[in-house]
């Protein structure tokens, strides 16, 4: 087989997907290039791909291997992949090789496309933040527990073991749902009312069987680096994504002048993730309203 | 806090605490110092017993991190499971550290990064 025979065309289609129409043949002597293009590709960014083989003629082992690498490597990266338009003789290689239960095979270019339109790594708009609004309606206290005590740090685990285990078991996940609580409790002791034993936390609370909320206001100053924070979150997880890990050691703890050693610098990275139905502070910043809910 | 005796230019098992949070997260971290520091070649964290991770005890394991890197030691995490192992994939550190299913593959991978 020749391998001059190979070439492809790569398009941009809808919702960002990057359509590889390959033809002719892949075989040893062809297959890396066509694995450089794609790799290029997607360091370039792009996360949708389809690659249309209708009119491959033949494929190797080492064309198997190409598909192989293409799907590992997207997976590992969160990178939505199918691949359509296989002639029967391919199909059939896949099959032999028990490949076609673990491949993505459409059977239509189209269908490929339907398959990885809204898969695939988040854009940079889905990127999680904390928002500023003291008028949200998580800020909503009617029908909530409500505690206000001087809350020292000692005391901290203790009373979010006792507010965790309000919520249905099903809504604790193991420990997180009180290591979530426990989090925002510490911010606003340590952070908002700088241990001070005079100053309180008024703390609101509720659950059902799939919805968490939990309002936390300190005495404090407020937390006045929102947007600070903000930037920095969005470049780590942009980091993330695009598995810049070498930088992303760089994003790891989000330090103010006033962190100290013992303070982890990543809290609200996971909070932000946990609490999905939104992290909102207050404008003052000294109150925070967050809520979970749970598909289960 | 555990670990396996230390023997130099071997790797080490240190075993995590059941809890690693806000209380007792400074003096881990300088249990964990004291082995990064020794002649130990590298580091496996057993968190079979954790249970209990908060941003304190995530502090402790980056510094930790930054350190063995500094030192070109390498380490790997094993038996991370529960709330632990969704923090730290919350705080996609699971794309930072290594983590391995087990100790047994834990200490495959060791043997094969330090050559013994």
């Amino acid at each position: 087989m020749s391998g001059n025979r190979l070439s492809y065309v790569t398009k941009y289609v809808e919702s960002g997907i990057t359509l590889i129409e390959v033809a002719g043949e892949i075989d040893l002597n062809n297959s890396g290039k066509l694995r450089n293009h794609f790799t290029e590709l997607r360091r370039a960014g792009s996360f949708r791909f389809v690659f249309d083989f209708r009119k491959t003629e033949y494929i190797d082992s080492s064309g198997i291997g190409l598909l192989v690498f293409i799907y590992m490597s997207s997976r590992q990266r969160n990178i939505r992949i199918s691949f359509s338009g296989f002639s029967p003789t391919i199909r059939r290689l896949v099959r032999l090789t028990r490949l076609d239960s673990i491949l993505p095979v459409s059977d239509s270019v189209e269908e490929a496309v339907a398959a990885v339109k809204n898969g695939g790594r988040p854009s940079a708009d889905h990127i999680r933040k904390i928002i500023v609004d003291g008028a949200s309606h998580l800020f909503d206290a009617s029908g909530l527990e409500r505690i206000t005590l001087h809350l020292r740090l000692p005391q901290v685990r203790r009373l979010s073991m006792l507010i965790a285990h309000k919520a249905p078991p099903e809504l604790r996940n193991g420990m997180l749902l009180e290591q979530q609580i426990s989090e925002l409790l510490k911010n606003a002791v340590k952070h908002g009312n700088r241990c001070d034993p005079q100053k309180s936390v008024k703390i609101a609370y509720g659950f059902t069987s799939n919805e968490a909320r939990l309002i936390v206001e300190d005495e404090g100053e407020g937390f006045k680096k929102i947007d600070e924070w903000n930037d920095f979150y969005r470049t780590k997880m942009l980091l993330h994504h695009q598995q810049e890990y070498e930088r992303l050691i760089d994003y790891l703890s989000f330090r103010t002048e006033r962190s100290d050693e013992t303070d982890g610098g990543n809290a609200l990275f996971a909070a932000v993730e946990y609490w999905n139905e939104g992290v909102v502070f207050n404008e003052k910043g000294n109150a925070v309203a967050v809520k979970r809910i749970t598909d289960h | 806090m555990s670990e396996a005796p230390i023997s130099s230019g071997q790797y080490i098992v240190v075993k995590l605490p059941r809890e690693l949070d806000l209380y007792n997260a400074e003096n881990v971290k300088k249990k964990i110092m004291t082995v990064i520091e020794s002649s130990v070649a590298a580091v496996i964290f057993d968190c079979s017993a954790l249970i209990y991770l908060d941003s304190s005890g995530l502090g402790v394991l980056v510094y930790a991190h930054t350190k063995l890197l500094q030192k070109r030691k390498p380490f790997c995490f094993s038996e991370l499971k529960g709330a632990p192992a969704q923090v730290i994939k919350m705080t996609c550190l699971n794309g930072v550290f290594p983590i391995e299913d087990s100790l047994e593959e834990a200490e495959t991978y060791m043997r094969r990064k330090i050559g013994i």
